[in-house]
């Protein structure tokens, strides 16, 4: 299990490459990368982090995860800072037997990143800026894998 | 007792951290912030709508009735949209 909290881009492929040289006996690999949306107007989008607590709230949706579906190597890389249009935001990737694991297990941690990470979104345009919401659309798709 | 802000909590408080030592008094989040409220005006702006609030104890969320001391770290933001 590998995760990282940066302000640092991350490489897509080299994350790939990395995570399949150590999940070798794998059958199945889900991936999620978010990105920056190319929206008109938009500068960029600030994050605002608290690393201290990311890491460990991370590490807590990745041992939820790997409690609920059989996972056998699991990435979680989050960026923060100024990130530009079509930047990478965050890099999720899991590994499983069968694939319904590691698929669930991606949505899974990817619905919990959006609204228990402490993380915060700006958006910059260039006469205004505004913070992000959090959305009830994100928390409903957060909560349907309550037990 | 460390205290931090993030995102437009701390934007209106125009601070991401401080150390401050609090009374006696203050005994849980729920008391600390109408201590911060007394120290200035800007507090009382970002915690006037406190269902907006989030708060962490020692980088966990918590509930406002948790117990604190000065030794421990507490944040306040609002609700996180990372992903």
């Amino acid at each position: 299990m590998y995760i990282d909290v940066r302000e640092e881009d991350f490489d897509v492929n080299k994350e790939l490459e990395r995570f399949e040289n150590s999940s070798k006996t794998d059958a199945a690999i889900s991936l999620f990368v978010g990105k920056v949306r190319a929206e008109k107007n938009l500068i960029s989008l600030n994050l605002d982090c608290y690393p201290d607590m990311a890491i460990k709230e991370i590490l807590n949706i990745a041992e939820n995860a790997k409690k609920k579906w059989q996972i056998n190597n699991l990435t979680v890389i989050h960026r923060f800072g100024e990130l530009l249009p079509g930047e990478n935001i965050v890099f999720v990737i899991t590994s499983s037997d069968h694939r319904t694991d590691c698929q669930e297990a991606t949505q899974y941690i990817m619905d919990y990143l959006k609204n228990s990470a402490p993380f915060w979104k700006k958006e910059i345009y260039k006469d205004k800026s505004m913070w992000v919401e959090q959305k009830v659309a994100d928390i409903e798709k957060m909560e349907r894998w309550e037990d | 007792m460390k205290i931090k802000y993030f995102a437009w909590v701390a934007e209106i408080i125009d601070k991401r951290e401080e150390e401050i030592k609090v009374p006696d008094h203050v005994i849980d989040v729920n008391t600390l912030i109408n201590f911060l409220c007394t120290m200035d005006e800007s507090y009382e702006a970002a915690f006037a709508n406190r269902k907006q609030i989030k708060f962490a104890i020692n980088q966990k969320l918590s509930r406002s009735n948790a117990k604190i001391t000065n030794n421990d770290e507490v944040a306040f933001f609002p609700p996180m949209t990372g992903g």
